[in-house]
């Protein structure tokens, strides 16, 4: 990730395994507000295929992700 | 509702071959499409992941139904069901496969689930990628007839694979989907999903949908029947699920199990299950931590020891040491590395 925007929300979703941070992410980006960007803190590695697949899905738009350690920052804008 | 209105489907979506398949030939006929992916906690990716291995490739985790969704361009809606279905493993009306994998009651279950989300959706209809024949339990006609009318789906199931083969649904009646443009496929063959995977452009897809279910898995049935006989009162979580999943395990007595981990990765998982248990490892720690779950006496500490032992690099040796520790406690035996005997007696 190039640039990484201020996020209006944080997900913490460390410790979390598949379906969570998925369903999680879900639940936190149909509470946003178009064009507003999410980021999720999560160590699950699947994630890493699995926010861009469901951003391509549902029409959003997967921003990028950064490694901290063995975690994940990733951005999402809701579209 | 006019004729013109498009039809809207909700889709059972496991992202394998089929269920892609089934949804991207529904979207070309212009249904709108809404899948739903049922996390049951029986799923072999899910556990891959709860591994977490830091060398694995995400690409090799991922959940395929959002990968079905992305590449076709439709929603799909992850749902936890794990608690719901555990029941449903527990107690199938229709039985179980050749292992735990209750096939039928899995599809009734599933298409509830489905048709409720229809309902609340306003949609027409659900759909499944199923093919006529392809699976000997869940997938023969008297099953699929079974299935739908079990679900309270009649006429609102569609097989959009087989469907020609099938009674037609209300969409298909009333002439809002063109019955023609549905398929007849039969039969175990994939070459005919192949050549529409083609057609369709997908050449991205996972293998098919029971390959990823432990409940088909011989060795997990094996853990499973064991773990609902001892369960007291038979009451089993979906939590004590988790660990039939990795390791070798061992019945140690009624009240009494041992995992021992097989790799790295299986040695941290049960480690981040051990509060409040004990467990074993060599000294030196090459080899298995051996997880036991229960309250062990003497005796039993020094089997679970000796099993830990043999599998370490030290299972040559006449003797070896192993710690054995629950929450910070710590104590050191000097056993015997298990025999084989040993081994094939206590073996799940």
């Amino acid at each position: 990730m190039t640039t990484h925007p201020a996020p209006h929300r944080v997900l913490d979703v460390l410790g979390y395994f598949c379906p969570i941070p998925v369903i999680r992410t879900s639940r936190a980006v149909g509470e946003m507000a178009p064009g507003q960007v999410l980021e999720i803190l999560s160590d699950d590695r699947g994630v890493l295929a699995d926010i861009p697949d469901w951003c391509a899905a549902h029409g959003h738009h997967y921003l990028g992700h950064r490694a901290e350690g063995r975690a994940y920052r990733l951005l999402v804008r809701k579209g | 509702m006019s004729s013109s209105t498009p039809v809207r489907a909700v889709g059972l979506i496991s992202g394998g071959l089929d269920s892609t398949l089934a949804a991207a030939l529904l979207k070309e006929v212009g249904v709108e499409v809404f899948g739903l992916n049922f996390s049951t906690g029986f799923c072999k990716v899910d556990h891959r992941r709860a591994i977490n291995d830091p060398r694995e490739d995400p690409a090799r985790l991922r959940n395929p139904a959002l990968r079905a969704g992305a590449l076709v361009g439709f929603p799909v809606e992850v749902v936890d069901v794990a608690e719901a279905y555990l029941e449903v493993v527990k107690n199938p009306r229709f039985g179980y496969g050749a292992n735990v994998n209750p096939c039928i009651d899995c599809r009734i279950f599933m298409l509830h689930k489905a048709r409720a989300v229809m309902e609340e959706r306003g949609a027409d209809l659900v759909f499944t990628g199923e093919v006529l024949g392809q699976r000997p339990m869940s997938q023969y006609k008297k099953a699929l007839r079974l299935i739908e009318a079990q679900t309270g789906l009649e006429g609102r199931l569609l097989r959009p694979l087989s469907a020609r083969y099938l009674p037609p649904t209300i969409p298909e009646r009333t002439g809002r989907l063109d019955r023609s443009r549905m398929l007849a496929m039969q039969g175990r063959s994939r070459k005919p999903q192949m050549d529409l995977a083609a057609r369709l452009g997908i050449s991205e897809y996972s293998q098919p949908s029971g390959g990823c279910c432990y409940l088909a898995d011989p060795n997990f049935a094996r853990r499973f029947r064991d773990l609902v006989t001892h369960a007291p009162g038979g009451r089993v979580e979906p939590e004590d699920t988790t660990l039939l999943k990795v390791g070798r395990h061992f019945r140690l007595a009624p009240s009494l199990k041992l995992v021992a981990g097989r790799n790295e990765g299986e040695n941290r998982f049960l480690e981040r299950h051990a509060d409040g248990q004990w467990t074993f490892a060599t000294l030196d720690g090459a080899g298995a931590l051996a997880l036991c779950l229960g309250e062990p006496d003497e005796a039993a500490q020094e089997l679970a020891a000796a099993i830990a032992a043999r599998y370490s690099q030290h299972r040559d040796e006449a003797m070896v040491q192993v710690r054995a520790a629950r929450n910070g406690a710590e104590r050191c035996l000097r056993v015997a590395p298990a025999g084989d005997d040993l081994l094939r007696r206590y073996r799940l």
